[in-house]
């Protein structure tokens, strides 16, 4: 195994974290067979007080889960010269597949922990702690993941060998290739675009009807919009937003726009497009909790308070994905 | 917002009212961390000074190998390299080591070429440009005690006895590349070790496209079986393992310090003494609730881990950059008699700071979590029944 | 003076330590209800439940059974988080030893109960100074509690019971551990507040307290029971 401190730092964490997750497992359990908010008895003040203790050791965990994503991508850029064929995060991930999984794992792993983080805090504002079973259920629910964020991230480090030749992103987005992120990079760029702003369009102008209207109908679909931004905002990176950022129309790499090199326009973009994302996904939580728990009163106003910060990362998306395509040296008309 | 600052300053009140306590702990999480932040410092700041010398290093070495051991390789092979499409010049290096029985310390010897001028500044005196001459680095010369125009013995491969006149010795400031060269011209290096005619040590290739490198070193191994072609991106790479793998154990071994911490950092969550029970017990009666007592947990945690983060990083910076590490650089940089005593670059990004974070903040944050617990979930009545 | 129900307790029982073998019963089938403006006092031996049932009344515990109510709310089921801001919204606790973090100036101790409210660190640092100025104490405000005088302690004990303004104030055992000239110094100062219109309850075993012309109700304990009020 390469010993690299960045892997240990992940791997500590990782322990860490589901060391945490195990002890609130196994309080959420308790929770689940004996919660009754309506008895003030012995049990249930002793239920209340764990899970102050969950509250505290779930934020940390999941704000662990969080930052861990930049850090796995920051640690597997910087192993890239390990390895023959490497030359950037993307020859890393292929030197082991798993490493893949593991960056699929963290990026699931992150909405499910931002949600998770979101329920908890409104169950807290309530007096009659209207989240705290189906919180419990959704923490069950979590562990596995968390458990394979570990378990991934250990069989795809310790299955790194400096003797691997491995191929770089040069070659798993060219067109030549075979894959899905060959097909991507492989798409047609103008009819990409298309696609992409409509589906901008599209978010954006729901956002504002969200704003306007509390029809549930609505916030279902800004859901379901919001995974249909996911990846096509993903795919747009791959296919164009790359080639206009590093001003060359060969490279594709999602990666490398998180290095010095580009100026680091990796971040604010996709911060952007995981906020507005996330930002996006609660309303209709809470909706849904809302209706079927009984805690209606501040929904509203909630819900509003949501649907501004997904709008102000929306327009963080829109201006750092757009400004590369606009401002760039690189012509592409002859692509399109 | 508000409720934060409030208790955050509530914290820092604490704090500085439990002034033992605190220094105690900001001093062992101070020093655990410096100990981890140089490891950390140190490994890296190699691999960046190495990367940065390695720019120098030719595109592409060829080595001959017979039965995996390095041979002698025929001069002949440059002109067939040279012919090869890319390839824009191959130079034959003639060089070794020498073990010096009376000071126990490998010199590397480098022949240089009759019109080649070495391009590294000579603190005194001129290039070997005759028999029997040669220019030292800075470690010889101390080692040997040797100054201009003195003279150098050393045996042979045929057991006799050399005497070398000492006609320049190399600036300190080139002493991670001479500190333990030996230069004389290529003939006398060739008697010396007794190299056989028409064969040298290896061949320098430079090549016009470094993307190229790869598959001009295919080439060459087709060309010739039994050489081993090494790019300069092999060499890197295994300069980058050795010291990741370095910094790596090292960190490891360290774990074991930061375990320790981390158990002191349980027990004195854990052991609340009685005025401090008292005091929690207090915060409950008046009306603060679970929540407000694990936050002001939280931020005496952070704030104490918050110093001694910054504490530790700055003496991590000062032992590494200012005193060269000296406890650390052993293990890491490696072991050799004429070690060149070198002034490191600092180099640090916001990557290593922040993996220094999640291996020392994270776990000190989380050990501390379960007795804060313990310690907040008090009964307000507690006061008013004791 | 007099008004409604401000506080309505009703058969509350409190066992500690339940289902262990040295549980207590401090309360037994306690009734009672506290009108707005009045001054109530709690009498009655040492252990006869009169600090257990102060506790209840300031919802600083939940009763094993019965119930309480706060301005008609019920606030025996509440969360405790929701239970810690009523208490601290409605009542201010006056301990019998006082409980004064020492090492702590007279000002931070004065406003520790409002630190997890939502009212900012200038609103409530001149709420102290104003409550310290009203006690005679703004020239001590960055001293140490230690070096303060009993008299003084008591009065900063009462001012940090003020700070977040509430309607009730709750005094254990006051005059416990004062001399006669301090705790007649105390019960002014508890009818000037009473003038202000503020509910106060007290648990007391001292008779001097009971004579006092404030007192509009004296409730009689013995062994966790209510034997009368008068």
């Amino acid at each position: 195994m390469i010993l690299h401190p960045g892997i240990l730092a992940l791997l500590l964490g990782s322990l860490l974290t589901l060391a945490a997750m195990l002890i609130c497992a196994w309080i959420a359990f308790q929770v689940l067979r004996h919660w009754a908010p309506h008895r003030a008895d012995q049990r249930q003040l002793s239920l209340e007080r764990r899970s102050y203790l969950v509250s505290t050791l779930l934020n940390y965990a999941l704000a662990f889960s969080i930052l861990s994503l930049p850090l796995f991508l920051f640690t597997v850029d910087d192993l890239h010269p390990l390895f023959v064929g490497a030359m950037c995060a993307t020859g890393s991930l292929n030197a082991n597949p798993v490493g893949w999984l593991v960056l699929f794992n963290k990026i699931l792993l992150v909405f499910c922990a931002g949600l998770w983080v979101v329920m908890n805090h409104y169950d807290l504002q309530s007096e009659d702690y209207p989240l705290t079973r189906i919180k419990s259920l959704a923490l069950l629910i979590l562990v596995p993941f968390v458990a394979a964020d570990f378990l991934l991230q250990a069989v795809y480090f310790f299955g790194l060998s400096p003797e691997i030749i491995t191929s770089c992103c040069g070659s798993l987005f060219s067109s030549g290739s075979k894959g899905l992120a060959a097909q991507v990079s492989s798409f047609p760029l103008q009819p990409m675009m298309i696609v992409f702003y409509t589906v901008l369009a599209e978010h954006l102008l729901l956002i504002i009807i969200n704003l306007l209207s509390f029809r549930r109908y609505w916030r279902t679909l800004l859901a379901l919009s919001s995974g249909l931004l996911f990846f096509t905002g993903l795919a747009a990176v791959v296919s164009f937003i790359s080639l206009y950022v590093y001003e060359l129309p060969s490279h594709h790499c999602p990666f490398d726009m998180l290095q010095r090199s580009s100026n680091y326009i990796g971040y604010p973009l996709y911060l952007g497009l995981f906020g507005t994302v996330l930002c996006s996904l609660v309303p209709s939580l809470l909706e849904f909790l809302g209706s079927s728990h009984g805690f209606v009163d501040t929904l509203a106003r909630v819900q509003r308070q949501w649907l501004f910060a997904a709008l102000s990362f929306f327009l963080m998306f829109l201006l750092v994905s757009s400004w590369p395509v606009v401002f760039s040296r690189l012509s592409l008309r002859s692509f399109f | 917002m508000k409720r934060h600052l409030k208790i955050l300053e509530h914290a820092l009140s604490s704090l500085r009212r439990r002034k033992g306590k605190s220094l105690a702990i900001v001093v062992a999480f101070a020093f655990t961390i410096a100990v981890l932040a140089s490891v950390l410092f140190l490994s890296h700041a190699l691999r960046t000074d190495a990367n940065l010398m390695l720019t120098e290093v030719p595109d592409l070495i060829v080595q001959r190998q017979i039965a995996g051991r390095h041979e002698l390789i025929p001069v002949d092979y440059a002109e067939a390299i040279r012919d090869l499409p890319g390839v824009a010049e191959v130079r034959p290096r003639l060089w070794g080591y020498y073990y010096d029985a009376l000071t126990k310390a490998n010199y590397t010897f480098v022949g240089l070429a009759k019109q080649a001028e070495p391009d590294w500044p000579l603190l005194q005196g001129k290039v070997p440009s005759g028999p029997d001459e040669c220019a030292v680095g800075a470690g010889v010369a101390e080692v040997r005690r040797l100054t201009l125009g003195d003279e150098l013995s050393m045996i042979d491969a045929n057991n006799i006895g050399r005497f070398f006149t000492v006609t320049g010795i190399f600036q300190p400031s080139s002493n991670l590349l001479t500190h333990d060269l030996v230069v004389m011209t290529e003939e006398d290096l060739a008697s010396f070790f007794n190299f056989s005619e028409g064969r040298v040590t290896d061949l320098s290739v430079r090549v016009y496209n470094s993307e190229e490198i790869d598959k001009i070193a295919q080439k060459v191994k087709r060309l010739f079986p039994d050489t081993r072609p090494i790019t300069r991106s092999e060499i890197s790479r295994t300069y980058d393992a050795v010291f990741s793998w370095r910094s790596g154990m090292l960190l490891t071994v360290f774990f074991s310090a930061l375990a320790a911490f981390c158990i002191l950092a349980w027990d004195k969550a854990t052991g609340l003494s009685s005025e401090e029970r008292r005091e929690i017990g207090i915060l409950k009666a008046v009306g603060w609730d679970t929540a407000d007592i694990l936050l002001l947990k939280f931020w005496e945690g952070m704030a104490l881990a918050m110093i001694s983060f910054m504490v530790g990083l700055l003496a991590a910076l000062v032992h590494v950059f200012a005193f060269g590490a000296p406890l650390l650089a052993a293990v890491i940089k490696g072991w050799s008699v004429l070690f060149p005593p070198f002034r490191l670059t600092p180099h640090i990004d916001f990557y290593q700071v922040s993996i220094l974070a999640f291996l020392t903040v994270i776990p000190y944050v989380i050990s501390t979590v379960v007795p804060s617990w313990k310690a907040a979930i008090t009964d307000p009545d507690t006061i008013m029944r004791s | 003076m007099t008004g409604e129900a401000l506080i309505r307790i009703e058969q509350v029982d409190k066992i500690y330590n339940p289902n262990r073998a040295d549980a207590f019963h401090a309360v037994h089938q306690v009734s009672l209800a506290i009108e707005a403006g009045s001054v109530l006092v709690l009498k009655g031996p040492s252990g006869s439940g009169k600090t257990s049932l102060l506790s209840l009344i300031g919802a600083m515990t939940r009763p094993t059974s019965g119930r309480v109510f706060v301005r008609d709310r019920e606030i025996s089921r509440l969360p405790e988080r929701f239970l810690t801001e009523v208490r601290r919204q409605t009542f201010g606790f006056v301990f019998q030893q006082f409980h004064l973090i020492r090492n702590l100036s007279v000002l931070e101790n004065i406003l520790l109960p409002g630190y997890p409210g939502p009212v900012g660190m200038r609103e409530l640092s001149r709420r102290g100074m104003e409550l310290l100025q009203s006690f005679d104490l703004a020239d001590k405000v960055s001293r140490n509690i230690d070096q303060l005088s009993g008299g003084e302690q008591q009065r900063v004990a009462i001012a940090r019971a003020l700070i977040n303004d509430p309607q009730i104030l709750i005094a254990d055992e006051p005059t416990a551990h004062l001399d006669r000239g301090l705790a007649i110094e105390f019960l002014d100062c508890l009818q000037s507040l009473h003038d202000q219109g503020r509910t106060i309850v007290m648990a007391t075993h001292d008779p001097f307290v009971c004579e006092q012309p404030m007192v509009t109700r004296i409730a009689s304990m013995l062994d966790g029971r209510l034997l009368g009020v008068e």
